[in-house]
C-alpha cells in the first residue's frame, strides 16, 4: 500500500506535532532562511496539508497547487509566526484559509477529479458490503460509490465540508478544528452534526445498506 | 453527543472511504523540492530590478499585459480628447517701443505665443506697449505752404 492519508491511528510519533521543542528548531533556522529546515518541515506536513485540500476540492490538481502555494506562503510568512500554537496549526490555518478563498472564486465551476482508490479499498468489509448483491445498489462499484460521496461533501458549506473532512476523515479532535477553524468547541460540534444530517440525507441509499 | 455518533456511524463508515483515496504513485517523493524550487523563484524575482519584474510578470500572466495596454489606450484617449476640447490660443500681436510703429513681436510675446501650455491670456509687458502719447507729430497745415 502506498499511503492511507491521515487515518489518526496510524499516526507516528515523530509525525505528530508532539516534539515541539524540535519543530521550534527546525522553524527558527527556516525563518533565517535554512530551506534545508524547511524541506524537513515540507515533509512533515505535506500529506496531511494535501489530503485536507484534496478532500475539501475534490479536485488534485488543485490541491496539488493549492498545497504548494500554501508551503510557500508559510515560508514567506514565517517572520509572523510568534509560536501562539503549534506550527502544525499554523499551517493548517494558512492552507484552509487558502482553500476557502479559492472554492469561493470556484463556486460556479466545480469540476472533480478524484484520485484513485488504493487497494485495500476493495478489501474493506463495509464497502465490500456495499457494493455486493445484497445491497440496493449492487450496480455502483467503488468508484460510482466514491464519486456520489465526493458530489454530496462538495454540497455542503465549505466550513460544514471542513468540519466533516478535518474530524471524519483527518480524524483530528474537536479542539484541534476548533484552533484551525478559529471558533469554538460547541461551532466545531453543532457544524459537525448538521453536515452529518445533511450527508446522510444526501447518501441516503448508501447509508441505509452499511 | 455520543447517541448523535451513533446515530452517524454508518455514515462515518461511509466517509472512510475518502482515506483511500490516494495521489499518483510517487507524487511526495519530490513534492517538497518542487515546493523548495518555488520559494527560491519567488525569491529570485523578488530581488530582480523593477523593470524585469514587471517583465516577468507580463510573461507569467496574461491578464497584466492586456491590463497595461487598456489603460495605455485609455489615456491616450483621454489625452486626444482634452486636447481637442481645449480654446485655442490666439497670439496677441505686442506693439514695440523701438523703431516704427509696425506691429512687431518681442521674443517674450512670441514666447508666449509659441507655448500650448500657457493660457491665452494678454500679458501686459513693461515697456513694450503702444506709446500713444509720444509716437505721433503735430503738423501744421497752412494754406500758404509754411
Amino acid at each position: 500500500m502506498t499511503m492511507i492519508m491521515a487515518e489518526p491511528a496510524e499516526r507516528n510519533d515523530s509525525d505528530a506535532p508532539s516534539a515541539p521543542a524540535e519543530e521550534m528548531v527546525l522553524v527558527d533556522r527556516a525563518r533565517g532562511g535554512d530551506l534545508k529546515a524547511y524541506d524537513e518541515l515540507v515533509r512533515r506536513y505535506q500529506e496531511r496539508i494535501y489530503a485536507t485540500i484534496y478532500h475539501m476540492t475534490s479536485n488534485h490538481e488543485d490541491a496539488n497547487d493549492l498545497a504548494q502555494e500554501s508551503f510557500v506562503k508559510a515560508y514567506q510568512a514565517l517572520k509572523s509566526f510568534k509560536g501562539g500554537s503549534s506550527f502544525y496549526t499554523w499551517l493548517y490555518r494558512i492552507a484552509v484559509n487558502k482553500t476557502i478563498n479559492f472554492l469561493k472564486q470556484r463556486k460556479n465551476r466545480q469540476h472533480m477529479s478524484l484520485n484513485d482508490l488504493d487497494f485495500n479499498a476493495e478489501h474493506n468489509p463495509d464497502f465490500v458490503a456495499l457494493i455486493s448483491d445484497k445491497t440496493p445498489r449492487r450496480d455502483a462499484g467503488l468508484s460510482e460509490l466514491q464519486e456520489k460521496l465526493n458530489a454530496a461533501l462538495l454540497k455542503l458549506s465549505e466550513s460544514h465540508r471542513l468540519a466533516v473532512v478535518l474530524h471524519d476523515v483527518q480524524g483530528l479532535s474537536h479542539e484541534e478544528i476548533a484552533k484551525i477553524m478559529h471558533c469554538n468547541i460547541g461551532t466545531v460540534r453543532s457544524r459537525l452534526f448538521y453536515a452529518r444530517q445533511q450527508l446522510q440525507a444526501l447518501l441516503a441509499d448508501y447509508v441505509k445498506a452499511t | 453527543m455520543s447517541e448523535n455518533e451513533n446515530d452517524f456511524e454508518a455514515l462515518r463508515r461511509l466517509l472512510v472511504l475518502k482515506r483511500h483515496e490516494i495521489p499518483p504513485p510517487g507524487y511526495f517523493e519530490d513534492f517538497s523540492s518542487r515546493v523548495v524550487g518555488r520559494i527560491r523563484a519567488a525569491e529570485a524575482v523578488r530581488e530582480l530590478p523593477f523593470l524585469l519584474r514587471l517583465l516577468q510578470a507580463f510573461e507569467t500572466k496574461p491578464a497584466y499585459p492586456v491590463a497595461f495596454a487598456s489603460a495605455l489606450c485609455t489615456l491616450l484617449l483621454f489625452g486626444i480628447v482634452s486636447v481637442e476640447q481645449s480654446p485655442v490660443l490666439v497670439t496677441t500681436p505686442v506693439f514695440s517701443s523701438s523703431g516704427d510703429n509696425a506691429f512687431s513681436l518681442t521674443p517674450r510675446a512670441l514666447a508666449i505665443g509659441n507655448s500650448s501650455t500657457n493660457p491665452p491670456v494678454d500679458v501686459p509687458l513693461f515697456g513694450t506697449q503702444p506709446n500713444t502719447a509720444a509716437n505721433y507729430q503735430t503738423v501744421n497745415f497752412s494754406p500758404d505752404g509754411n
